[in-house]
């Protein structure tokens, strides 16, 4: 399931992922241009975008309520707060400061359950402003490095993000991806940002060390660009082994930020700890504190819709399986639980319909619940066997539903009833007396045979695994 | 100049000999919260004429010397 | 023009057809021409810009429609207030030629009121000082003595008042710079509630301390100017939302027991001649009925360390976007940190460059708690202190300089002996309360004095009222 090897001897890894996500607003967190992707370059730009001389901020309502989304979804304790300046100088900083929160933030104290069971902690989730874009041009790649020039456009500046803070409880690559691929989802499931890592509306920064079972914490390092949910995966394990080589030749790692290359699939230095900016933290004077009145909270906690852990596990009550389970979490994923639940409460078997919809169905079933409900119950009855269910699925999945009775009788599925079976039954016994006796002895083989004449008999149309319950039956 | 900010970091030291263990930061002159805008959208500015205004311009950017370093 | 025209009568005979906006507007043009090459109060005068709009409004009246509350009345604006399409240099080689492709609010709204704009006055630049001998484009001169300076750092709107350029003018006002040069230049000065009027457009200096006043000729048109320009924006997160009550009307009551305050600690230093103003000024008031009493204000002495750490460490985040990306100057380098460098120290002055390196000082790490921090502090210990004062009094009256205008390069090259300057204002600023300098006869040299009207947040009726009682006694 994993496609890591794991770390080489009993090396921990630790990794706390920061994820910056841009919310779904119309409009930017401070001003009115519009909040957009892909528009020429420096159209939606306004006085508070540009930074020009005398701009001044006003505070997006639906980008805090989005926010707010957010921090309950994670399970965060949302509370007053304030927004601080964040100085530093960058082309892409207009004002060469980023309002964001600092001490004082929305959401803190929350968790995410990954689907394997593991609990991550949210320290916060934080609002700030995005920065604009540079293109470096004249040089190679698109890198800054050997560039000419660069260009920037301000259509991204001011657009409102969630910063979501990890605490460094993910242990491995795979439960980092988890960690993003379970983010992303609940993100769209309420609404705050479509998550797009292609796009950037949603960015991933890992913060990863590694130590020996027992040991504290050791030196991170905080690797960027990583633009997909694979290259996460990717640039931890790299990022962990390139650690435990230093470590093991006797070096000690030291703190800095490193970028990650897709191309070469290896983290390169960015810049070190001493190298960074002294921000200055202080609070914004031209904004008022944000103080979500409990009514308002309670609001955003009764309009969230359910989330991804909580139909896992009402599927598994369902069905029968544990929350875990892949075909839970595939369903779950593709957002296919209410339909198979729909197929019970058309009287049809859950536990299934489930097999049948995550085999069948990439995305949203078209085929009605109530076909699928009369397949089941055909084949838990043992009307058709599950070779024979399985063929009518394809036809119902081909042509968006159908008559699953005439179906079955097109392709000669005719429904055997019990009292036939069994009649084949006796004759299989009185058939192969000698078979039958060593079955009564316990012989596991000698009820094959007498199942293989029972087939036989009734040229595939019995029900094997009914034969088998009817054997052991008389047999007792 | 370092010598005229030494002098006026002299005559800050007045404060230090005020007790402000108990005193809680003022930031805010007239205090006010939650002040919101609607999530409506308003006109932009028009590309061209902030561009004109623009030390230099490209491809309807911003054009600056290469950044060399930083995020 | 005679100061006894109010800007009432003014704007009452231009919608009457009495007389027309364009007969205003010539008289202060005159003016202008005879004086202005002498005194320069202006970085940019608006004559055909001024001619153009006043037809506009005498032919609205002529169509019988209402030009607003100011109709014809001639206006000069502070070269820190954006004008669309007219440069706003903030008398700085930074921003020199600049046009903003927007108005601050203050524009739009004397434009839509009636008012003619007739140039765009000079400052210190970025707003830091209190001569206007910090312009990047020459000083402005006091017209009661050419050879001192006006004050600032509004010292050329207070000017162009005095020297009858326009009838009344907008200044800002962060430690004193409406009042200070108001006083040096025997007109009116008042700087409102922080929060009265908008601020955006305003090119900041110190965020939690900036605000727009004006400078008229009289009391009455103080309070009438600010009836106009007063009230809430929505682009201003720091404007109060509440409606003000006319000040116009306020001004009709008199002082009959008003507590008016003496405060028994305030700091020393005030040359004689101020002196005896400010205690003529008390006699005055006894005289129409109110009561003097004593109050004390210990921490007002310790404003100035205040300020001068909190405004200009404001300031260094504020004149952080001026880095030669967006607009204004720029010094071509090899690579944006150089450009930045280069930009910022070929196209600011000596003052500026020092209050941004004592803000950014104040504000960097490990310093944080012994200057910034500690600051606001003291900000709160001047606010409570004031608050105790103000259950005593209704109001507080200083002297509004310690000096009268004082000669071209008195201060020499002591920063601080400057900053002294704004002692008795500062405090204000700091508290977030109004303060307005009224003319009260003359003091050494025959220049001007101005007597300081001090209330609490939003107490400007009753500020007003001690100062159009003030203004009677002068009268007298």
């Amino acid at each position: 399931m994993s496609e890591y090897d794991g770390l080489p001897g009993d090396w921990e890894l630790v990794v706390g992922l920061e994820v910056h996500v841009e919310l779904a607003t119309n409009t930017k967190l401070f001003s009115g241009s519009p909040n957009r992707f892909g528009d020429e370059p420096n159209t939606n730009i306004d006085p508070v975008t540009l930074g020009l001389p005398g701009a001044l901020p006003v505070l997006n309502e639906q980008a805090v309520e989005l926010a707010m989304r957010v921090g309950a979804a994670l399970n965060c304790t949302i509370q007053a707060c304030t927004f601080h300046r964040k100085n530093y100088f960058y082309p892409d900083m207009p004002k060469a400061y980023q309002v964001t929160q600092y001490d004082q933030p929305l959401n803190v104290d929350g968790y995410l359950d990954l689907p394997n069971g593991v609990r991550v902690g949210i320290e916060r989730a934080h609002m700030e402003e995005d920065a604009g874009k540079s293109t470096h041009i004249g040089g190679s790649g698109g890198r800054v490095h050997g560039a000419t020039a660069s260009l920037i456009d301000l259509n991204r500046a001011g657009v409102p993000l969630v910063e979501i803070v990890s605490r460094p409880d993910i242990r491995s690559a795979d439960d980092a991806r988890a960690y993003v691929t379970e983010l992303r989802s609940i993100l769209l499931a309420i609404g705050a940002s479509d998550a797009k890592m292609e796009e950037g509306s949603m960015r991933v920064d890992a913060n990863v060390s590694v130590r020996k079972p027992g040991a504290s914490l050791g030196t991170r390092c905080e690797i960027k660009n990583v633009n997909s949910v694979r290259s996460v995966g990717r640039a931890i394990e790299y990022e962990a082994r390139r650690q435990i080589d230093i470590i093991e030749s006797g070096d000690s790692v030291s703190q800095q930020t490193r970028h990650w290359d897709e191309g070469d699939g290896r983290t390169h230095k960015l810049r070190s700890k001493e190298d960074a900016d002294d921000y200055r933290y202080f609070l914004e004077p031209d904004l008022v504190p944000l103080v979500p009145s409990q009514e308002w909270i309670d609001r955003v906690h009764a309009a969230l819709p359910m989330l991804p852990a909580a139909r896992r596990a009402r599927l598994a009550e369902a069905t029968g399986q544990v929350a875990a389970n892949e075909a839970i979490t595939n369903v779950v994923e593709r957002g296919q639980d209410d339909y198979v639940l729909a197929v019970g409460a058309a009287g049809g078997n859950v536990a299934r319909a489930l097999v049948y919809v995550k085999e069948a169905f990439a995305d949203s079933p078209q085929v009605p619940a109530a076909d699928l409900a009369t397949l089941t119950v055909l084949e838990t009855k043992g009307a058709l066997t599950a070779t024979q269910a399985k063929a009518v699925l394809a036809d119902l999945v081909a042509n968006n539903g159908g008559d699953v009775a005439a179906i079955a009788a097109a392709k000669g599925f005719e429904a055997m009833d019990s009292s036939a079976l069994e009649g084949l039954v006796d004759a299989a016994i009185a058939a192969d007396p000698d078979a039958w006796q060593k079955f009564c002895a316990g012989d596991g083989k000698a009820m094959g045979a007498l199942v293989g004449l029972v087939m036989k008999s009734s040229k595939g149309k019995a029900d094997g695994k009914l034969a088998t319950a009817l054997l052991n039956q008389k047999k007792s | 100049m370092t010598s005229q900010l030494d002098g006026m970091l002299e005559h800050f030291a007045d404060v230090d000999a005020l007790d402000l263990s108990d005193v809680v930061p003022m930031t805010q002159p007239f205090p006010l919260v939650n002040v919101f805008r609607a999530d409506v959208v308003s006109p932009c500015l028009d590309r061209d004429e902030v561009l004109a205004a623009a030390p230099a311009a490209e491809d309807g950017c911003f054009r600056v010397p290469p950044t060399g370093g930083g995020a | 023009m005679s100061p006894a025209i109010t800007v009432a009568a003014v704007a009452a005979s231009v919608r009457s057809g009495e007389t027309t906006a364009a007969a205003v507007l010539e008289g202060h043009l005159a003016a202008i021409a005879l004086r202005e090459p002498e005194i320069h109060a202006f970085n940019l005068v608006l004559a055909d810009e001024a001619r153009e709009r006043a037809a506009v409004i005498d032919a609205q009246v002529a169509a019988g429609n209402d030009p607003g509350p100011l109709a014809g009345v001639t206006i000069a604006l502070k070269d820190n207030m954006c004008t669309r399409g007219v440069p706003t240099t903030c008398s700085s080689k930074i921003l020199e030629g600049w046009k903003p492709p927007y108005n601050a609010t203050v524009v739009d709204t004397l434009r839509a009121a009636g008012a003619v704009i007739v140039g765009k006055t000079n400052l210190d630049e970025f707003a830091m000082g209190s001569s206007t001998e910090n312009s990047a484009f020459g000083p402005t001169r006091n017209p009661h003595d050419t050879s001192r300076v006006p004050g600032g750092s509004s010292g050329g709107s207070a000017a162009a008042v005095a020297a009858g350029f326009s009838q009344v003018a907008l200044g800002s006002d962060t430690g004193g710079s409406i009042r200070q040069p108001a006083a040096h230049c025997g007109v009116v000065g008042v700087k409102p509630t922080y929060g009265y009027v908008s601020r955006y457009g305003l090119v900041a200096f110190a965020s939690s301390l900036d605000q727009i006043g004006p400078f008229t000729n009289s009391v009455h048109d103080a309070a009438l100017m600010l009836d106009v320009i007063g009230g809430h924006d929505p682009l201003d997160s720091t404007s109060i939302p509440q409606q003000h009550p006319s000040l116009v009307d306020a001004i009709q009551q008199g002082v009959e027991g008003l507590r008016v305050g003496r405060i028994t600690d305030l700091p020393e230093g005030a040359d004689p001649d101020v002196q005896e103003r400010l205690e003529a000024a008390f006699e005055a008031l006894e005289e129409q009925g109110a009561v003097i009493v004593d109050v004390t204000v210990p921490a007002f002495t310790f404003g100035l360390t205040a300020y001068y750490l909190i405004a200009p460490a404001e300031a260094s985040s504020n004149l952080a976007r001026y880095d030669g990306v967006r607009y204004g100057k720029r010094v071509e380098a090899a690579d944006t940190n150089s450009m930045y460098g280069a930009t910022r120290a070929a196209g600011f002055g000596e003052e500026v460059k020092r209050r941004i390196m004592l803000g950014t000082y104040a504000l960097s790490a490990g310093y944080y708690d012994a200057y910034y921090g500690k600051a606001l502090k003291v900000r709160r210990l001047i606010s409570d202190d004031f608050q105790r004062a103000y259950q005593t009094a209704d109001v507080l009256l200083t002297p509004t300089s310690p000096t009268v205008a004082f000669k071209f390069g008195d201060k020499g090259d002591n920063p601080f002996a400057m900053y002294l300057c704004d002692t008795y204002t500062i405090p204000t600023n700091l508290a977030g309360h109004p303060g307005m300098s009224v003319p009260f006869g003359t003091g050494a040299h025959g220049m001007p004095v101005g007597v300081q009207v001090l209330a609490g947040t939003l107490q400007e009726p009753v500020m007003f009222r001690v100062g159009a009682a003030l203004e009677r006694a002068v009268a007298k």
